[in-house]
């Protein structure tokens, strides 16, 4: 049972903005609760008093009381609330300590000094049911997203814990994945944990919660039931600023614009020697110039791959791309490409919005320089921000800083690598418009993305990839609309490998 | 379930061994004698490397080191420039006495389990304040490496690299831009990592357990001997 009252938290450090004001709560034991709520909402906040991060690990000011089985967290230490609460973070690759698995599973149980033999045999227990059998003993940075999430599930699953607390724990997972997590979130269940899961994507989640507590500005706005919460018109979820809940049969917004100019692939190929499987074979391929150009596949499909060949990143990178009637092999198409990464902050170097630009520029006649790139800040509405800091800034405007760096040296061709993963409807619209935007000023557009929704509002033409090869690829027309359907349908139910993961 | 996750068990050396092997052969390079005896300093940790399945690193430092020490034995009879000579003699000096340093390091680091060395440090009762910072390296270094690549990829894709006009105005820009988005990240990952790890209860009193066995099996006193014994010979029969 987790009881809060009147409970108030300020960040020590970086402002107010993702604090908690007056929380009163009050959670049943085996009851699953989904907090949901735009980007700062303070629903991450909310996780953390759960799993004892706020006091013992995040400072700041803590007023009102928390209880976990009728006692307050504060009077009990850190180390024993980790017995009581499990915990899964949203980041799949900062919440293991040790680098192979079996060492991650077991990492709790060792902590609290159990016997080898008792340790032994909750492994196998968590083993068997969260079907780990092919991830253990390997190393954790061999593992996709997906599997280092499953780990850090069964890591927690094996302290044998009361209560769960899950933030955001399907943000940087694909479809696939996500049905994976949704089969260890019903197995809690069905264990009668009590189970608190901040989440963006409310879709895997809804037929398992008992109640949907609505977070805006650090306060409890609305609380529902899940028969009320699926009452909701889709209206009423954007005017909350929340995701679909069913992303998967979304009308297509965007339209193909009718241009008969294609750039062309040839012999795209490259084989990774000692990574095995994912390698990409494309002998021939025309798409069309100036659309939105979504990627779809399964995981490890290539789609990776043929972004970092497609920009020229990897040396092995073979083949040749025929743009505008010119021909590029992979180094200079470093010239014409560029890749926006999933985590922006590797791409932003300098002091201020309006440098990262002009370190784009080539310097010769700085004047020009300037009010060329003031002209691009100006495009992208960031004009306002050209003397802030690129890491003060918020995901979106990152991004589109990074656009604007990609836009000044001149690149033709866009490739954007999960742009919407972890993002709030608000934010997924904004980078939405970013792509719609940059589309209209000509620039090719290729699109990575798990993410049905930004698929449905933004993209004009899909390009399939299995197994390296190029299934199809066509406009997004009622026909695409019928094959992406099927893809996300199969991806929802179908086991992955064979293996059943269905409790 | 315990035989499963031995099978990855098959040669494997306590944690204190190594760390023994490490300062013998990093002190044994200082000591900068016979050929032979250099050879032999150099043989344990390419053995070690090649148990440990890094064949391309323990090839590599192999190869690395004997082309050095043949340059070092033949210098004498070449006669280079002298600034070319300094630089020679300089980078000899260089791969001779720390390549087989680092060599073990990677070893250390590869071959180690995070908690496998917390517990034997413990057994050395050295205090958990320092365990715990040194044992979030093994985890911490791998991911260091891919950041940076990240950093490298999206330098690269900005044309932002030696040679060009930009960067003969400001050469130091260079490794500011490279460094700085890795010092935010990694202090980002640092302290996520860290939340993690608290999470799952890293900070409890009580003398934690460990699934993997450690202690001193016969692996480390064969190591240990035929390591101590190819030392002492060449040192002293030679």
């Amino acid at each position: 049972m987790i009881v809060m009252k009147d409970v108030s938290f300020t960040y020590g450090s970086s402002g107010s903005d993702n604090g908690l004001h007056d929380i009163n709560l009050h959670i049943k034991d085996g009851e699953t609760i989904l907090l949901c709520g735009e980007s700062g909402c303070g629903k991450t906040t909310l996780t953390r008093l759960i799993n004892g991060l706020i006091p013992y690990f995040y400072e700041g000011k803590l007023t009102g009381e928390v209880f976990l089985n009728e006692q307050e967290v504060k009077t009990i230490p850190f180390y024993q609330i980790a017995e009581k609460v499990g915990s899964v973070f949203q980041n799949p690759r900062t919440q293991f300590y040790n680098v192979d698995t079996t060492s991650e599973i077991v990492f709790g149980c060792e902590n609290m000094a159990l016997p080898v033999e008792e340790i032994m045999e909750r492994l196998e227990r968590t083993t068997d049911n969260l079907q780990l059998q092919g991830l253990l003993g390997r190393s954790l940075f061999a593992l996709s997203g997906g599997e280092k999430q499953k780990i850090a599930c069964a890591s927690a699953d094996a302290i044998h814990p009361e209560i769960v607390a899950l933030d955001e724990p399907s943000s940087n997972l694909d479809i696939s994945s996500i049905r994976d997590l949704t089969g260890v979130i019903r197995y809690w269940k069905n264990q009668k944990k009590t189970i608190v899961i901040s989440e963006h994507r409310l879709y895997y989640m809804l037929p398992y919660v008992d109640r949907i507590i609505y977070l805006k500005q650090g306060r409890i706005h609305k609380e529902f039931t899940r028969a009320e919460f699926l009452c909701l018109r889709s209206t009423d979820l954007k005017e909350l600023g929340l995701r679909s809940l069913n992303p998967f049969g979304l009308p297509v917004e965007s339209e193909m614009k009718i241009k008969n100019t294609q750039l062309s692939l040839k012999n795209f190929s490259y084989s990774y020697e000692k990574r095995g499987p994912e390698s990409l074979d494309i002998p021939e391929l025309k798409l069309p110039q100036g659309e939105v150009i979504g990627i779809i596949g399964n995981n490890g499909a290539g789609k990776s791959t043929f972004a970092r060949c497609f920009c020229g990143l990897d040396k092995a990178a073979k083949g040749i791309i025929d743009y505008n009637g010119k021909q590029y092999s992979a180094k200079q198409r470093r010239h014409i490409s560029y890749m926006v990464m999933q985590d922006v902050n590797h791409q932003l170097f300098t002091e201020d919005v309006l440098s990262e630009i002009l370190l784009s520029m080539e310097g010769q006649d700085e004047a020009a320089d300037e009010s060329c790139a003031k002209e691009i800040l100006e495009g992208l509405d960031l004009s306002a921000k050209s003397e802030i800091h690129p890491m003060a800034l918020s995901g979106g405007e990152k991004q589109r800083v990074a656009i604007g760096s990609a836009v000044a040296c001149g690149k033709e061709i866009l490739i954007f690598d999960e742009p919407t993963s972890g993002l709030d409807y608000r934010h997924m619209l904004e980078v939405a418009n970013n792509l719609k935007h940059l589309q209209q000023e000509g620039k090719s557009l290729f699109l990575i993305t798990h993410d049905p929704e930004l698929i449905y509002k933004c993209c004009t033409y899909l390009l399939f990839l299995e197994h390296g090869k190029v299934l199809w690829h066509r406009p997004l027309d009622k026909k695409a609309e019928q094959l992406l359907h099927d893809f996300f349908e199969e991806e929802c139910k179908a086991p992955k490998n064979g293996q059943l993961v269905d409790w | 379930m315990q035989t499963q996750y031995d099978l990855s068990m098959g040669f494997h050396l306590d944690p204190r061994t190594k760390l023994l092997l490490m300062a013998v052969v990093s002190t044994a390079e200082f000591l900068y004698g016979h050929a032979l005896f250099m050879i032999a300093v150099a043989i344990i940790p390419t053995i070690l490397l090649i148990s440990n399945k890094q064949y391309r690193i323990g090839i590599g430092f192999c190869i690395l080191f004997l082309v050095a020490l043949t340059v070092k034995e033949k210098q004498a009879f070449i006669h280079f420039n002298m600034l070319l000579n300094m630089i020679v003699v300089f980078l000899v000096g260089v791969v001779l006495r720390l390549s087989p340093t680092f060599a073990m390091g990677s070893y250390l680091i590869r071959s180690t389990k995070a908690s496998e060395f917390i517990s034997a440090m413990g057994r050395m009762h050295v205090s958990r304040k320092i365990t715990i910072p040194i044992s979030v390296l093994f985890r911490f270094l791998p991911t260091m490496g891919e950041e940076a690549r990240a950093i490298k990829d999206a330098m690269r894709m900005r044309e932002i690299r030696f040679g060009t006009k930009k960067f003969w105005r400001n050469p130091v820009a260079l490794i500011e831009y490279r460094f700085v988005p890795l010092m935010i990240s990694v202090v980002k990952i640092g302290e996520e990592l860290s939340a993690a790890a608290l999470s799952r209860g890293l900070d409890n009193p009580v003398k934690r357990t460990n699934i993997t066995k450690i202690g001193f099996t016969g692996y480390d006193m064969i190591t240990l001997s035929v390591s101590i014994a190819l030392l002492a010979v060449t040192l002293f029969a030679v």
